[in-house]
């Protein structure tokens, strides 16, 4: 079913029930409904149709919604792009998914400044940042690369190395994440759903937007901002938090003169990153909810959650596999291997994607046999657990010893004043490397005590010649792009 | 506004935004946009930073409507207001 359709059925069903709330205005599905089909005509008068593929560069905002449902009501393909992005990357980015038209805000960082393409000013709703909705570009490169499999999304993904690859999705395959989603952590047209995981991710966009409009429950969408947050948590009486570590860790850090009331969330659920038990911990101490964390990919949609923020089996338990979701541990060669054999993380699920566009070289290598290769090294246990140990990564020559990044970053991830760790290689003398530490701490620690530490538990050559402290590491010093879990990358 | 702000807020921004000691920020430093460009993790990141080190609390949305975050300088300035300091 076409995600315009869920809409529709959750129209028809509840049409008076809350289905968007932005900054205190309320849409009912009728509201939105009739909010999307005005938009959709506005799309037809400018040409667009089921062939088009059409850029979304939109903060998380009720405008948003209405354009990503619109687009869809077409039968068009969606590439939703993150809000940050500059005109260049916008550029690159629509031209390698074909995509003929942008829809943005006016003042949006993705404009170019060319002056040639050709504006479209669409104030179809009253929305509440202002009544001006999107304006629509149309780029001169509408290379169409639409096949037969009538995508319905082209999200962007990371991909396990190089440049972010284009992950198309067809309609069944949202749908596949939908119900996988829907089996394990069953949800009510009740609920209340907070709307500040970025739409443009996969799981923001699946199982946060598409999830809680299908099931007819209220979404209340915001960028997310620690104290307003907080507030509309406590005012809204939110159910459902998916969130960040990142968001996570700023709610438990802010000082409230009084701390808000978080008992009507009844699943916190951690996506995008590996969740500290660091973080976990102080959040659940200050609001009193747990965090389940969710580990998947934007290739196969959720792949394994924790119910807790602390997961019975210890540093790096993702926990089991979602309902519907199997989950293998392949050698080298893709042969499976048995359980606590450590190799790399295959998943399979109806949610799954057969392809990146045009690469087939890394497709074939992340696509095989119907599973995706995550490229994160991981082992199960005997009661089928799933464990993600790091990314499956080169290891560190360290004077003609090999080191591995994951067994050093496994090791200062256990110290209790450690939230998060990146470990790389920093060049030495004659192409030797020494071991180099980025370390998020969770309470105050010194690099010396970190270094006798690991030096208890490693060997000498393991242990980090060098730890630096960071605030964040997916942003880390390196200027590199996060290594961490590939969870990051959905 | 007294000097301690303006080098308070520095060495802030300083942190949360892990600029390196190479890096010189006066008064009129951009923060977003120019300058040192401050993304949005990095924004959120300095409020709460700056709500503990002035013990005060500071709202986004006000933060934004007051355009503090134009330069360091207005940042300190916005502190400044926020601040009763013992002269």
């Amino acid at each position: 079913m076409m995600h315009y359709e869920l809409l529709a059925r959750s129209a028809s069903s509840f049409p008076n029930r809350p289905a968007v709330a932005e900054g205190g205005r309320v849409l009912t599905y009728s509201e939105l409904h009739d909010a999307v089909d005005a938009m959709s005509c506005r799309f037809q008068e400018l040409g667009l149709s089921s062939n088009s593929i059409v850029a979304i560069q939109l903060p998380n905002s009720v405008e948003f919604v209405v354009a990503l449902l619109a687009v869809g009501k077409l039968g068009a393909t969606a590439l939703p792009l993150d809000p940050a992005l500059k005109a260049e990357e916008v550029g690159r980015y629509s031209a390698r998914a074909g995509a003929g038209v942008l829809l943005c805000r006016p003042s949006g960082p993705g404009l170019p400044e060319d002056g040639e393409s050709v504006w479209h000013h669409l104030s179809a709703i009253d929305t509440p940042s202002g009544g001006l909705f999107v304006a629509t570009r149309v780029l001169e490169n509408p290379r169409a690369i639409r096949d037969s499999q009538q995508n319905v999304f082209l999200l962007l993904s990371s991909g396990t190395e190089g440049l972010p690859k284009i992950v198309p999705r067809t309609a069944a395959q949202v749908e596949g994440a939908l119900q996988v989603f829907g089996a394990t952590l069953p949800h009510s047209q009740d609920d209340r759903v907070l709307g500040v995981l970025p739409f443009f991710h996969s799981f923001g966009l699946l199982n946060v937007l598409l999830s809680t409009l299908a099931r007819g429950a209220a979404l209340y969408v915001e960028s997310f901002s620690p104290r307003r947050t907080a507030a509309t948590i406590e005012s809204e009486q939110i159910t459902v938090l998916p969130a960040t570590p990142l968001m996570f860790r700023l709610l438990a850090e802010t000082d409230f003169s009084r701390v808000p009331e978080f008992s009507s969330v009844r699943l916190a659920i951690s996506a995008g990153s590996a969740l500290s038990f660091a973080v976990a911990q102080r959040f659940e101490e200050k609001f009193g909810a747990a965090i389940a964390q969710s580990y998947g990919t934007t290739e196969s949609g959720p792949a394994a959650l924790s119910r807790t923020g602390q997961p019975q089996g210890g540093a790096g338990c993702v926990g089991e596999p979602y309902v519907g979701v199997s989950v293998e541990i392949w050698d080298s060669s893709g042969n499976p291997l048995g359980p606590g054999q450590e190799g790399e993380v295959a998943i399979k699920s109806p949610a799954n994607a057969l392809c990146y566009v045009g690469e087939p070289k890394a497709s074939a290598a992340t696509f095989r046999r119907g599973y995706v290769l995550t490229g994160d090294i991981g082992h199960r246990d005997k009661a089928g657990r799933l464990f993600v140990l790091g990314r499956n990564r080169p290891m560190l020559n360290v004077a003609g010893k090999k080191v591995a990044p994951h067994e050093v970053e496994a090791c200062l991830r256990s110290h209790p004043c450690v939230a998060e760790v990146l470990v790389v290689g920093a060049d030495g003398p004659e192409g030797s490397e020494s071991v180099r530490a980025l370390v998020v701490p969770a309470a105050s620690v010194t690099a010396i005590e970190l270094r006798e530490y690991c030096g208890k538990r490693l060997a000498d050559f393991k242990v980090p010649r060098q730890i630096i402290f960071a605030k964040d590491i997916s942003r880390g010093a390196m200027g590199k792009p996060t290594c961490m879990a590939s969870d990051q990358t959905e | 506004m007294t000097a301690s702000i303006l080098d308070r807020v520095v060495r802030i921004i300083i942190q949360a935004a892990e600029l390196g000691p190479d890096i010189s920020l006066d008064g009129d430093t951009p923060l977003v946009g120019s300058g040192i460009s401050l993304d949005s993790v990095a924004v959120l990141e300095l409020l709460v930073s700056l709500e503990k080190e002035f013990g005060i609390e500071i709202d986004a949305d006000e933060l934004l409507k007051a355009q503090a975050l134009r330069t360091v300088g207005t940042l300190a300035g916005f502190i400044d207001s926020r601040v009763d300091l013992p002269e």
